[in-house]
């Protein structure tokens, strides 16, 4: 008996080590992904949290062990965004990416993704970068698609932009090719119905001044006269009359706000969400 | 209903045989039309009749009183009572999965019966189960024609129209047992029939006596308000009477009133026609509200054709703008916004199906509206409705929010629900407002007066 254990411990040594090494290798090209590599659909579930059904749908490599994960609770319909480790464990929430409904309806950070990835936001049309956008949908008819900007270092993920806004699409170009990034953010004031979808529209271009997000609406008055074209639209098209009437002190309201940036005045439409606001109190 | 398979080979059936067919519909209607000889038809000297029994996927229908009797079944094919006439027996079964096997077994060996026709149908989700007889029963004695069986769900009415007729020596007549207990023309209506020459109490078995009757049409509902579980309708005849049509209602229908009352609206100002869409509002609520209150926790409140209307006068002026011909007029099928997608799988939206089961809402889809798609009005309101009734429930969560098996299903008030049809983070008080001024007083933004209680 004794005989036969040298060579059978032997042989557990010549199968164990090779093994050891192998995973040792894989989990150390793991940890030492880099930021933003290797987005993965995964759909497991996050673990190491209070309530489980959260399933890790997509991921993205942060380097030293973490992963950026979309999570999503597949009975609430509501999606959050966490930092995890390789073995889906739960280290923390993203700031806003604690998934809750806010009124018992609304669901932040959002329902469904729509996209997430690390921009440079530098100009380049390329991923990557410490940014990290994300942009959600919840399934409603307002058609809202909750935006995010998170800027990434050593101390973790600091929100710097958040835009909510209905009827709403977000487009990342260079307007001006100075090397920068424009967050072009077009939506309705108030998507309560589609006349309100349709014709109360505006637009704000925003850029990042290091972690500082800063409306340079008035920087690119090109991109109003359109907004004027729907404006003109809706004051004098007949078929509207009897929809849009009740409208028609905010449409002008937006025009004047539109023109006002065409004369590179930085202004926003809050005064004209006010206006409809007071309209809506008072019926 | 769909037709799934239909097997018209008439043949000989000794042993088993097995019938397969693949189909993921939850409901299946299968029609077996068989018959099968007593002893004395086989030989003077047979001691046994033929028998056929019909398992489906393994489930087998045995009599209600005992559940080891097969043979003599309401849902079985007993030679010593059908005397070789032809006999059809229809089961209305919830089948899981996709491959489904049906099983016809002939009693001991050498017995054998001759089954004459098979059909397989899929019912869509909430479908009615309406069916077109048109069928005389063969000239023979009191003996069991027809049996409905309805397996795993409530039965909460019964329909059927039939005529008899008064013929010389012996008249038709039609004898209806549900779940074993004999329906009693006298005893259903607590009245007598006209006719006071004959002896009513010959006929109190035989709901739809021919000499009471004498060719006369009958149509009779039967309000069984039976639970979930295994049911047999069984219809016997004696002599040829003639079965034009059956239906059955698994859940209790809405108040006809309710169904029917929607409020009128006008416009004085530019003549438009707000009552367009009044039709498809009423057919599509109808169908959504009997679908899910033939479910597991059905909602407390039907959801009101009224308010769905006053949703669509907010979304879209009720198909007028952004002009008459908008299609869309619930706004569910927009590019912008991702009911769309959700409806199609290409994202998640999940809610109960049973204690056992969450899954994706097209287990609901009717059979012919899936895939869903929006190309008419009409589609836009039955989308519409079915995404408000998904905003509607949810899953009572535990302690840690985790939904806990079994599976209980909670729902929101319909204003709740039309907030999250919405889901506007800002203006949400502002677009309920307006429903619900429109709902309940008639008048909207602009102070048109829509409607007057």
């Amino acid at each position: 008996m004794a005989k036969l254990k040298i060579p059978l411990i032997i042989f557990l040594l010549f199968i164990a080590v090779p093994s050891f090494l192998l995973v040792k290798t894989h989990l150390q090209r793991e940890r030492d992904k880099v930021l933003g590599e290797d987005i993965e659909n995964n759909y497991q579930l996050m673990k190491n949290y209070p309530i489980v059904s959260f399933s890790i749908e997509k991921t993205i490599n942060l380097g030293k062990g973490k992963r950026l994960a979309q999570v999503y609770h597949v009975f609430d319909s509501i999606s959050g965004l966490a930092v995890i480790d390789y073995a889906d464990n739960f280290i923390e929430w993203l700031p806003i990416g604690k998934p809750f409904f806010r009124d018992d309806y609304f669901p932040v950070p959002g329902e469904i993704l729509d996209w997430l990835r690390f921009d440079n936001l530098g100009g380049s049309a390329k991923d990557g970068g410490t940014y990290l956008l994300a942009q959600f949908a919840n399934t409603g008819t307002a058609g809202v698609h909750p935006f995010y900007v998170y800027s990434y270092g050593d101390s973790g993920f600091r929100l710097i932009l958040n835009l909510v806004e209905s009827s709403s699409t977000v487009e990342i170009g260079d307007l001006n090719d100075d090397i920068k990034d424009e967050i072009i953010h077009d939506y309705s004031i108030a998507g309560i119905g589609k006349i309100e979808r349709d014709l109360l529209r505006w637009k704000d271009i925003w850029r990042l001044e290091g972690e500082t997000p800063v409306r340079v609406n008035s920087l690119f008055p090109q991109e109003y006269q359109s907004l004027i074209n729907l404006y003109d639209l809706a004051l004098t098209k007949k078929e509207w009359v009897p929809d849009v009437t009740f409208y028609y002190p905010v449409i002008r309201c937006l025009k004047g706000k539109a023109e006002l940036t065409i004369k590179n005045n930085l202004v926003g439409p809050e005064s004209c969400l006010n206006k409809l606001k007071q309209m809506l109190s008072r019926n | 209903m769909k037709l799934i398979l239909s097997d018209k080979n008439k043949r000989v059936i000794t042993g088993n045989v097995e019938i397969k067919f693949k189909d993921s519909s939850e409901k299946h209607l299968i029609c077996v039309t068989a018959r099968a000889k007593g002893a004395l038809q086989l030989s003077p000297s047979a001691s046994d009749d033929e028998d056929l029994t019909v398992e489906i996927d393994h489930k087998k229908f045995p009599k209600l009183s005992d559940p080891n009797r097969m043979t003599d079944s309401p849902a079985a094919f007993s030679g010593g009572s059908i005397h070789n006439l032809s006999k059809s027996v229809f089961f209305v079964a919830k089948l899981t999965g996709e491959e489904h096997v049906i099983k016809l077994k002939a009693d001991n060996i050498p017995s054998c019966a001759t089954l004459e026709s098979l059909e397989v149908h899929a019912l869509g989700p909430g479908e009615k189960v309406e069916l077109k007889i048109s069928r005389s029963a063969e000239d023979g004695d009191r003996r069991q024609w027809m049996t409905f069986v309805v397996d795993d769900l409530p039965l909460y009415s019964f329909n059927i129209s039939a005529t008899v007729y008064k013929r010389y020596r012996d008249s038709d007549d039609l004898k209806i047992v549900i779940d074993g207990e004999t329906k009693s023309h006298f005893k259903e209506n607590k009245e007598r029939p006209t006719d006071p020459q004959l002896p009513d109490w010959f006929y109190r078995f035989w709901y739809f006596a021919g000499a009471l009757l004498m060719g006369k049409r009958v149509i009779s509902g039967f309000t069984t308000k039976l639970s979930k579980g295994l049911h047999y309708v069984e219809i016997y005849a004696d002599g040829t009477p003639y079965v034009e049509s059956v239906s059955f209602n698994f859940s209790q229908p809405m108040e006809p009133e309710f169904q029917r009352q929607i409020r009128k609206y006008k416009d004085d100002k530019f003549g438009r026609d707000y009552n367009q869409l009044d039709q498809y509002i009423l057919s599509s609520v109808e169908h959504w509200n009997n679908f899910f209150l033939s479910q597991e926790y059905p909602p407390p409140e039907p959801l009101d054709p009224n308010f769905v209307k006053a949703v669509i006068y907010r979304e879209s002026r009720l198909g007028y703008y952004p002009s008459s011909n908008i299609v869309d007029v619930m706004q569910v099928w927009d590019d912008r916004n991702p009911p769309r997608a959700a409806f199609l799988g290409e994202t998640s939206a999940n809610e109960f199906v049973s204690p056992e089961v969450v899954k994706h809402i097209s287990y609901s889809y009717p059979v012919g509206k899936n895939p869903p798609r929006v190309e008419s009005r009409e589609d836009s309101v039955f989308w519409g409705i079915r995404w408000l009734y998904y905003k509607a429930q949810f899953l009572k969560p535990d302690a840690n929010r985790k939904p806990a098996l079994p599976y209980v299903r909670m729902w929101r008030t319909w204003e709740e629900a039309a907030a999250k049809y919405n889901a506007n983070p800002e203006l949400l008080r502002d677009y309920m407002s307006e429903v619900l001024k429109v709902y309940h007083e008639g008048v909207d933004l602009d102070g048109n007066v829509l409607w007057r209680s």
